[in-house]
This record gives structure tokens, C-alpha cells and sequence, in this order.
């Protein structure tokens, strides 16, 4: 390695952590946007615990769950289930998605 | 890798040959095509292998197409060795194959875009010759993980960009990996 590799990667390193500072050093979320196909679909306030089934259009579903200020996907019909799997999500900026259904969950 | 030595020597050899030997030229250059025919075959056939060891790292839940960046070992071996057009040639062939075979083309877009922003860099960088094979890949690596966060802000919203910080890391950590050992190997293959 010489110096300039160094130099390139710890440059590159630098920005990428800059970056987590600046998306993962806020704390706490208070409310979760749905989107579908790109479009918001809803909102539903982290305070407040509910359980909703969104549908997109070829016939996916997903049932959003709010509980305890955390908000997680526990029931869709998609083949990968990683929606499901993404766990509970409580911090601002974290998302759950569900690349099958185009279906997103973005805690603010 | 001694079949690797062989190829390399041989190729050294009827490069010299033919352009001193204007007599045996035609013969000289198939025997070339032949040996490139080889040995282009070769890095397919390891990148492709590559790319199927990445696809069964699922990453899809960030943003469709995102891989760890293993399959840009020939990549940056073909551009240290300042095979340019050969690198193109088998990262063309490599993502369109594996596309193909197990990756699908919906992710195609993603792969094309990092593959495309990934060998600019390292282009440069390998032109400048101030970098050796671990600063050139760990740029590529970042640079290819970049390209196909940027491709997925055309399909889903902004917030991928938070998976951007963690993409980045990935790609300079198998970028510097994968620079380190094709130097190593350049060397040994050179002796
Ligand atoms: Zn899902």
C-alpha cells in the first residue's frame, strides 16, 4: 500500500461515517410515513398503538403494527419476507421495505 | 495458477514473435486470439462464479441490486494489469451472464450503473499511478455501491440514502480486500 492509498481510503472512510453522523445521530422517531409505489399513503403517530393492512396494486398486503413507539411489519403476503424480518423500527430516518410490494415504512 | 503463468509467458512470447517474424505472422496472431479467447474465458468464468457467491448475500431489502462488491476482483486485476478494454469486455459479459442465469434483469440497471461509475474511477486512478491495487479497488468498491444507490433513487424514496453510509464502508472494506490480494497475485504470477 502506498500513501496515497491511505490517503484515498481513509478519505472515503471519513465521508461515509460524516454521512452516519449525519442520518443516524438524531434520536427518537414520533411518527412513521407509508409509502406505496413511491406515494405517501398514510401516517400513523408512533404514540398511539394501531394495526393496519395496506394493500398495493397486484394484490400485496402488509399489516403495519405501532406498538410501544415502535412500528414493524408483522403479516405480509410477500415471497421474501424481509419486511417482516426488518424488526421494529423506532429511530427517525430508519425505514422498513418491502421491495416486492414497492411498500415503505420511514419513522420521522 | 501455474496455468495462469503459462499463458502469461506464451502470450509474452508470440507478442514478440509476431512482431519480429513477419513469416509465421498469421499463425502467431490466431495462436494471440486464442490465448485472449483463454484467457478472458477465464476472468467470466471467476467473475460470474463471484457474482453468484454475492447474490447469496441478500441485500435486496436496501435497494434492489445492491451486492458487496466480490465480483470486482477481475475488474480491478484486468485494470491493474492496464487491460482496460479487457475489463470492460468481462464486466459487460459478467453482469449481462449473471442477469441471466440468477440475478434477473430488474437488476440490471443497478449493476450497469455501479459498474460504469466503479471503472471510471479506476481508470483514473490506475492512469494517475499513484495508487496501488488497494486504493484503486477500494475506490471502485465505494464508487460501485454509490452508482447503484443512485440508480434506486429513480425507484424508491430518498431515504435509502440512509443505507448509503454503511454501502460505503462495504464497498472501500472489499475494495481494499480485494486490491491487496489481485497485487499480491499480479506479483507472484510476474515472477
Ligand atoms: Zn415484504
Amino acid at each position: 500500500m502506498k500513501k496515497a492509498d491511505v490517503f484515498v481510503i481513509s478519505a472515503l472512510v471519513a465521508i461515509c461515517i460524516a454521512f452516519l453522523f449525519l442520518f443516524y445521530g438524531t434520536n427518537e422517531g414520533t411518527y412513521a410515513e407509508i409509502y406505496i409505489n413511491n406515494q405517501k399513503q398514510d401516517t400513523v403517530f408512533l404514540n398511539k398503538n394501531i394495526k393496519k393492512t395496506y394493500e398495493s396494486e397486484n394484490g400485496g398486503k402488509n399489516t403495519v403494527v405501532v406498538k410501544n413507539k415502535k412500528v414493524y411489519v408483522n403479516f405480509a403476503n410477500c415471497k421474501d419476507g424481509v419486511c417482516i424480518k426488518s424488526g421494529k423500527k423506532h429511530k427517525k430516518g430508519e425505514i422498513i421495505v418491502c421491495a416486492p410490494h414497492r411498500f415503505l415504512v420511514e419513522v420521522h | 495458477m501455474s496455468f495462469f503463468k503459462t499463458l502469461n509467458n506464451k502470450s509474452g512470447n508470440s507478442r514478440k514473435n509476431s512482431n519480429n517474424n513477419n513469416n509465421n505472422n498469421n499463425n502467431k496472431s490466431s495462436k494471440q486470439k486464442i490465448y485472449n479467447l483463454t484467457f478472458y474465458a477465464i476472468f467470466v468464468c471467476l467473475s460470474v462464479a463471484l457474482s453468484f457467491l454475492e447474490s447469496l448475500v441478500p441485500l435486496d431489502f436496501i435497494a434492489p441490486g445492491v451486492k458487496i462488491g466480490l465480483a470486482n476482483l477481475s475488474t480491478v486485476f484486468l485494470i491493474r494489469q492496464d487491460k482496460f478494454l479487457g475489463a470492460v469486455g468481462v464486466n459487460a459479459t459478467r453482469i449481462l451472464l449473471s442477469a441471466l442465469l440468477f440475478s434477473g434483469f430488474s437488476s440490471l440497471p443497478f449493476s450497469v450503473c455501479g459498474a460504469i461509475l466503479s471503472f471510471l474511477v479506476m481508470f483514473l486512478m490506475q492512469k494517475l499511478k499513484i495508487f496501488s491495487g488497494a486504493g484503486i479497488s477500494a475506490a471502485g468498491g465505494f464508487m460501485h455501491n454509490l452508482g447503484q444507490i443512485i440508480v434506486s433513487l429513480l425507484f424508491v424514496p430518498v431515504s435509502v440514502l440512509k443505507y448509503f453510509p454503511f454501502l460505503g464502508l462495504a464497498g472501500i472494506f472489499t475494495g481494499t480486500v480485494i486490491g491487496i490480494l489481485t497485487d499480491i497475485c499480479i506479483k507472484r504470477l510476474k515472477k
